[in-house]
């Protein structure tokens, strides 16, 4: 993945986006919407995927269930990888299915040593079927269990470090959390192995008057802004998403977006070449 | 100490009844109370879902309004959960839901329409296939032609309703977007000018809705659960007497519904 900006593609700007050739350095897509077997999704995110690194993001492999992963939607995951080559798969930490129901949600996790071992455990299946290195974004949260006894920071890191995975950190989430439950969003990120670090997502929050809630439907708030300068001050310059999904906006909106996260990247890395040259 | 599984079954069964917020235990108030906590993620999960079945449904919520519509999905979330991690098949049991409701008594052509915008959902999203080429076609010596067994395009969906469903469906779409509802009455539907049997397939990368005659249809079905020709035929010859199959032949291969066949093999030895 090109440690630049990217966009998350829906399906509106589809058109827009191969018509003009906008000059992004990737694009991430939602997995599950291209678990069809043909038609108009598949064939345009492989015309794009011509011209585009493509980041492939899950919502729903349900990496906390208790019961394990669901083979058909690993399976259905794995095609998918193998038809389009991505330059990163992901899903998220949290669970959204027991039994045999769905919730479709990213549903938070009680951080105990169970929870450490199942995740772990699903981690690493779900790295041998795909045959690669899977990446696990941190959840936004609005509740935490009493049964907790490890801080969501040192649980992230454990997973990143027992299982092998990489890391994708939403500095959204992690300021939306630290909102919520009053902790240190700093001390999150210095609890983060950087050498595990992958990719960044930004996106923007709501507030419902009691929480804030991680809706992807504005754009990305100033204190996220510098919470996104302090991740990259830990773990250097990544390749950053600019995510929307509520209200979406036009394509020149999250292009914008995305040429600030680039302005930002790039001044990291014209400090990271001297550092290189000097070691 | 609950067992992780134990969590999640209570939280997934609290989600779904509100009244009964005590199955999720164990979450910390912290300034919030535990059953408002969990309703932020109720109402995020309803409204997932409720999303997802707008995005299939277009044509029943405008036949019904939208505030309508979203009482129908928060009954259809509770009663029927989802079992699929893409939320895009949440829908796939609306029709019957639709069905059974009480609304049927007033719409009863309601069920069908959601059937009719499910068949679309799957073949907009089903497997591309190559047309079949003719002359293929010509390489098989006549007199074999009954023995033979075609294979629809798999974005081909049949289906039957007792009412004019496809002229419903055509009424609800985005010409019609100006109305906050679609009445079927005041666009001319006539209800008593009696079912239809349809085709559903996709011709690149739209999806199509044509109605069909009954003895093309009744061969279709046929050829699509297996029959070889000469069997297809002979339920569509029952259901019209005047049906052409070689007209039928021409039609589907060149419009590309009939995209492979084989030769039933204990029939024919070359």
């Amino acid at each position: 993945m090109p440690v630049s900006a990217g966009v998350g593609l829906r399906s509106p700007h589809y058109r827009e986006i191969l018509e003009t050739n906008p000059d992004i350095g990737w694009l991430e897509v939602h997995s599950e919407n291209y678990f069809g077997r043909g038609g108009q999704p598949l064939a345009f995110l492989e015309r794009l995927r011509a011209r585009y690194p493509v980041s492939l993001h899950g919502v729903g492999l349900s990496l906390g269930s208790a019961d394990g992963l669901r083979h058909s939607h690993l399976t259905q995951l794995k095609a998918l990888a193998d038809r389009i080559e991505p330059a990163l798969v992901s899903d998220h930490l949290c669970w959204g299915a027991i039994g045999d129901r769905h919730l479709n949600d990213l549903l938070p996790l009680p951080y105990t040593e169970e929870a450490l071992d199942v995740v772990c455990a699903n981690v690493g299946h779900a790295q041998d079927v795909l045959g690669r290195e899977l990446v696990v974004e941190n959840v936004s949260s609005y509740l935490q269990f009493s049964d907790s006894r490890i801080p969501e920071w040192e649980f992230v890191a454990e997973v990143a470090r027992r299982s092998g995975c990489g890391l994708l950190l939403d500095v959204n989430n992690i300021y939306v959390s630290a909102v919520n439950h009053g902790f240190d969003a700093l001390r999150y990120l210095d609890a983060i192995p950087a050498e595990s670090v992958r990719e960044i997502h930004l996106a923007g929050f709501d507030s419902n008057g009691q929480c804030l809630i991680d809706t992807h439907g504005r754009p990305v708030a100033g204190p996220v802004w510098n919470l996104y300068g302090e991740a990259l001050s830990r773990v250097g310059p990544m390749p950053t998403l600019i995510e929307w999904d509520t209200d979406l906006p036009p394509l020149s909106v999250l292009l914008d977006e995305a040429r600030k996260a680039q302005e930002i990247l790039d001044e990291w890395i014209a400090t990271e070449v001297p550092h290189a040259l000097a070691a | 100490m609950l067992s992780l599984r134990e969590m999640q079954t209570g939280f997934a069964a609290a989600l779904f009844n509100p009244g009964a917020s005590r199955l999720a235990p164990g979450i910390r108030a912290d300034g919030i109370s535990p059953a408002v906590r969990l309703g932020f993620y109720r109402t995020n999960v309803f409204e997932n879902y409720r999303k997802a079945l707008r995005l299939t449904y277009p044509a029943v919520e405008k036949l019904v309004g939208g505030g309508f519509f979203g009482r129908l999905a928060e009954e259809y979330i509770r009663q029927y959960p989802s079992h699929s991690g893409d939320v895009g098949r949440q829908g796939e049991q609306f029709a019957e839901f639709l069905r059974r409701h009480a609304c049927a008594e007033q719409l009863p052509y309601l069920a069908d329409v959601a059937r009719l915008e499910w068949c679309i959902e799957e073949s907009f999203n089903e497997q591309d296939a190559q047309p079949l080429p003719l002359q293929r076609l010509a390489t098989v010596p006549e007199e074999h032609y009954q023995h033979l067994r075609f294979f629809l395009a798999p974005s081909c969906r049949l289906m039957s309703s007792d009412f004019p469903v496809n002229h419903i469906w055509d009424i609800c779409q985005s010409e019609y977007a100006g109305e906050a509802k679609v009445d079927v009455a005041e666009a001319r539907v006539d209800l008593s000018e009696g079912g239809v049997d349809l085709l559903i397939r996709r011709d690149g990368f739209s999806v199509t809705v044509e109605a069909l005659h009954p003895g093309e249809f009744t061969m279709l079905v046929a050829l699509s659960i297996g029959c070889v020709f000469s069997e297809a035929y002979d339920h569509a010859h029952g259901v019209d007497n005047t049906f052409d199959p070689a007209e039928f032949l021409q039609k589907t291969v060149q419009s590309g519904v009939l995209v492979d066949f084989t030769l039933a093999a204990e029939t024919y030895a070359p």
